[in-house]
């Protein structure tokens, strides 16, 4: 009889401690990164001629604006690869990819210091508290109630320099990775 | 002491199972990742080729008004543009223009006006206003224009005039 109440003890202790284990952790997972394009998502510098250098710069209103929402209190790692522009395997038309990043809260490109993601990556906080004022929040105020989200800025642009190219569309792609950092 | 134990370790089990899935989902959400484009429309460069100028046939002392109809008259000027094939293009040009004497301070004022077509083809051509944006190139990525206009030559000094004509051709 001993045994067989040992035996029981023991087949139900440990689905007790699961359920017990699991909500007394209370491991909460950090906010989800969401990426958005908040424009076309195409940079687009429209009809070119051959033989001259085309520039979209920052305050310009073809450059591409992307969305970060994540944790306000967290760093992120964001990397950017691009291709250059092409027609075919012969008409290649090279593209300097420029990036900078907004993160006062607000998407306002002069809040973004020109060429602040250099080489195509850099790590900064979501939320920069540099205006001293109360965050704005993004989502209300926090997620769901838990840890509170913030958005910052992506803005793409770039220079193009089109040499004695064959006349056509080209076009190329740019990823953007952002991860917790 | 062995129930302990046992206790103890799928305690642990459990923890470790639960930090490992907390991990994963972590990962999972901790990155994301969204693609955009880039593009550009090459054009050629847009050539103007002069065919042949303006003819004015000597003016004589009584002509009043010299006139080229640009829709009829082979003294017309002719002039290609050439470029990209069947490719939108804006035209526009000043339609006065002021010619000077030679050795004088005397002018004329030269009214231009200017047909065009995206055939060879004058008599077919339609006259142009000072800004034109409804226009194509042809298949072969050319358009022509015929050059006349007007001059009153009523109290003109006798001698020689010259003065240039500006067109503006460019891709919309």
């Amino acid at each position: 009889m001993k045994k067989i109440f040992t035996f029981i003890t023991l087949l139900f202790l440990p689905v007790t401690m699961v359920y017990g284990q699991t909500f007394a952790l209370n491991i909460e997972a950090p906010p989800e990164l969401t990426v958005t394009v908040l424009t076309d998502g195409n940079l687009d510098y429209g009809t070119v001629l051959q033989d001259q250098q085309y520039t979209i710069n920052l305050m310009d209103s073809r450059t591409e604006v992307i969305s970060i929402k994540g944790n306000k209190d967290r760093d992120i790692y964001v990397s950017i690869t691009s291709q250059n522009l092409i027609l075919d395997a012969s008409n290649i038309i090279p593209y300097t990819l420029k990036a900078s990043y907004a993160n006062e809260g607000e998407e306002d490109k002069t809040q973004a210091q020109d060429n602040s993601i250099t080489n195509g990556s850099a790590s900064f906080p979501i939320y920069d508290d540099r205006g001293g004022g109360p965050p704005p929040w993004a989502g209300g105020g926090n997620n769901g109630g838990g840890q509170p989200t913030a958005k910052a800025y992506l803005y793409i642009y770039g220079d193009i320099e089109v040499g004695n190219n064959r006349a056509g569309t080209y076009t190329g792609t740019i990823n953007i990775n952002v991860e917790y950092d | 002491m062995q129930k302990s134990t046992t206790v103890l370790l799928l305690i642990l089990a459990v923890i470790g199972f639960t930090t490992l899935t907390a991990t994963a989902q972590d990962q999972d959400e901790a990155s994301s990742r969204i693609s955009i484009s880039a593009s550009a429309q090459v054009v050629e460069s847009i050539e103007m080729i002069t065919v042949r100028d303006m003819d004015f046939s000597p003016v004589q002392p009584s002509q009043q008004l010299i006139s080229i109809d640009p829709l009829s008259d082979a003294n017309t000027g002719k002039m290609i543009a050439l470029g990209n094939a069947d490719s939108q293009i804006r035209v526009s040009f000043v339609r006065e223009r002021t010619l000077r004497h030679a050795s004088g301070s005397n002018t004329l004022t030269f009214t231009y006006e200017i047909a065009g077509n995206d055939e060879d083809d004058q008599s077919s051509a339609e006259i142009l206003q000072t800004d034109n944006r409804d226009l194509t190139l042809n298949g072969n990525g050319e358009y022509y224009f015929w050059i006349g206009g007007q001059i009153n030559v009523e109290n003109a000094k006798p001698g020689n005039y010259n003065g240039n004509f500006t067109i503006e051709v460019e891709y919309i």
